[in-house]
């Protein structure tokens, strides 16, 4: 790198060198092998967005009128709005390590695709695994749409116009990379795509009734507590009270119902498998009171979605927990009371938090079961898996019922399938390790390996089945 | 890895730091040419709705309710502070809240009639500077895994 000039045109020309490294990074990427269109899609936008910075920083380099309308730091501050966007761009590119067909569950990646696209048209995934001991699940179109359009230049805007709508990206330890069962958290995401497609907030804000007079008692505490007059200097001024609480009570309000809303849609999509999934998947990572300012504590979460599972024929309801064999009964009825155990949260502004969502929890269900409409997974084919149980039990793919001779074959779903694995997975594991003739003292983790094979074979033989049909279908329509 | 709240954070912060920077040339050219570009109008607009919404966020607790408009003046409140607290010493509550308004004030009388007192200008100016350095901060910290923003621990734990 050639020094030269001001400090600044070395920051200049030290960024344009980032841009470059950027570059080739992105050029190694190029001849990888991906799963879907995902990682391509954004492969391509850090590509553009990398020449446009690079575009950038030559004109502000050589706009001479700039430098005499800005004072130095002023200037400065120019240059690192756009080289800000490098470690950003760095960001959405690691998203591309471990985002491979062999990194990936490849199999399981065109079936989900598929459903995502059914439930939010014009969306995208990528599944990417990490080395660390991490699952995150989440929705990147809308904050890169945001800020592409207040980067204020066109060129910015245009690099977003084709961007899908929800692009999902999916985080998981690599050593878990075929747990197909845990990967039915995506319902979760795809439930966040259609909170914010349908404007789900609009719908709720309304009926949340914050404490005002636990605010000002809060405020007040905090402000002239009973403390020793040598702490005073450490207490907050009325100003970061405000502040604090003020963001701290409408980030939590809003992260929160858009989870539970979020959760709910989540187990409309997927059933059971999504509850089992989101069980599995909290209790590994997080204690069951954690409360945080996006998130409420796993128990709320449980609650709710223990809630819609019950049986009944009400609008908030979805009625699944009928068709539980003994087994899952069982440990649903223990989930469930431990979700309606309520605790008192420690921090007083998650109180307040809690006491303004708790009492929406029936409008949450409902305003889900309203969104997701025929999408909703029926109990009539929650119903089915009974059979597809039996299948998987004796170590066969569930993709198609057995049904009499004669009669129309009857090819399930992936949701079903999902659902039949959860619940062999927790409840007649045993039967299926005899079934697989595994050596005893292998009967733990190998039968709980082979049982995830299956579901994703079965999974890959459905999309085989849909894609034939699809082919059926399109051939007849030419013929036509 | 970042979280979702980390990304989301992120993107927001560069967002916010591209309209303050562009604001920063807007009122540089003000400043020079002694009038607001047309093309320019929609920054200032978006400044005077900035600092009601700054406004709104402070008087919150008051009567306090939930919806879009809240939340977005929550988080301006947070930046606002934010920014102050980079470069302009505000001592007090009352005199936070004064300021914002002259800003505001600032900003509209720029927005309507094309143009303020050169103070006045300036004062904005070295608001939308401090408040864009302010974002790069905050990108920073989040970028470089220091973690994100949720800095109101401390006051539940005096509650």
């Amino acid at each position: 790198m050639a020094l030269k000039g001001s400090l600044i045109d070395t920051v200049l020309e030290a960024a344009r060198e980032r841009c470059e490294a950027l570059e080739k990074e992105a050029t190694r990427f190029e001849n990888r092998r991906f799963p879907s269109q995902g990682p391509r899609i954004l492969l391509n936008l850090v590509r553009r967005t990398n020449d446009a910075i690079k575009g950038s920083l030559r004109a502000i380099a050589e706009d001479t009128e700039l430098r005499e309308l800005l004072t130095p730091e002023q200037f400065e501050l120019k240059v690192y709005r756009h080289t800000e966007f490098l470690p950003y761009l760095h960001w959405l590119l690691s998203f591309l390590q471990g985002a491979e067909v062999y990194d990936t569950p490849y199999a399981l990646i065109p079936p989900l695709r598929r459903f995502l696209r059914k439930c939010l048209a014009d969306s995208e995934v990528i599944f990417s695994s990490q080395h660390e001991l991490n699952y995150s699940f989440f929705e990147v179109a809308e904050n890169i749409r945001r800020l592409y359009e207040n980067a204020g230049e066109e060129k910015f805007k245009e690099l977003v116009k084709e961007f899908p709508s929800n692009f999902i990206a999916i985080t998981f330890p690599s050593v878990e990379t075929n747990h197909v069962l845990l990967h039915c958290m995506i319902a979760h995401e795809i439930g966040h795509g259609i909170f914010v497609r349908d404007k789900l907030h609009e719908k709720l804000f309304p009926l949340v009734r914050i404490d005002h007079i636990e605010i000002t008692r809060f405020a007040r505490h905090v402000t002239k507590p009973e403390h020793p007059k040598s702490q005073l200097e450490l207490l907050p001024t009325e100003l970061q009270v405000r502040q604090s609480l003020t963001k701290k009570i409408n980030d939590s309000i809003d992260g929160w119902l858009n989870e539970l809303c979020s959760d709910a849609i989540g187990l409309c999509l997927f059933g059971p498998a999504y509850y089992f999934a989101f069980l599995n998947f909290i209790v590994s990572f997080h204690y069951f009171d954690k409360t945080a300012l996006t998130h409420p504590a796993p128990r709320l979460r449980l609650r709710l979605l223990s809630e819609m599972i019950a049986d009944g024929d009400s609008t908030e309801t979805l009625g699944y927990a009928p068709y539980f064999d003994d087994n899952v009964s069982r440990l649903y009825e223990s989930w469930k009371k431990e979700a309606s155990t309520e605790r008192e949260l420690g921090d007083p502004l998650y109180r307040i938090v809690s006491q303004a969502v708790t009492p929406l929890l029936k409008m949450i269900a409902n305003t889900a079961i309203e969104s997701s409409k025929e999408l909703i997974y029926k109990t009539e084919q929650f119903n089915k898996t009974d059979e597809l149980c039996r299948l998987l039990v004796n170590v066969i793919p569930p993709v198609e019922l057995v049904r009499t001779h004669g009669a129309e074959r009857e090819i399930t779903d992936l949701v079903s399938v999902l659902n039949a694995g959860w619940q062999v997975y927790l409840s007649s594991m045993e039967e299926f390790a005899k079934n697989l003739r595994l050596d005893s003292s292998k009967n733990g983790p190998e039968s709980k390996e082979r049982l995830l094979q299956i579901l994703l074979k079965s999974v890959e033989l459905l999309e085989t089945i849909t894609r034939w049909k699809e082919v059926q279908i399109a051939i007849k329509g030419t013929r036509h | 890895m970042l979280n979702r709240k980390a990304f989301a954070e992120f993107s927001a912060s560069l967002g916010s730091l591209c309209v303050a920077d562009d604001t920063v040339l807007a009122l540089a050219r003000v400043l020079k040419t002694g009038k607001l570009r047309n093309e320019d109008k929609g920054l200032l607009k978006e400044a005077e709705e900035f600092f009601t919404n700054v406004i709104s966020g402070y008087k919150w607790s008051e009567n306090p309710s939930i919806s879009e408009n809240s939340i977005q003046c929550a988080a301006a409140l947070t930046d606002a502070i934010n920014a102050i607290t980079i470069e302009m010493k505000v001592g007090s509550t009352k005199q936070f809240l004064r300021y914002v308004k002259e800003l505001r004030d600032a900003a509209h009388q720029i927005y309507e009639k094309g143009g303020a007192s050169e103070k006045k200008v300036k004062d904005l100016q070295r608001f939308f500077t401090a408040y864009g350095y302010s974002q790069l901060e905050k990108a920073d910290e989040i970028a470089n895994r220091k973690g994100t923003t949720e800095a109101s621990a401390w006051l539940s734990r005096v509650a």
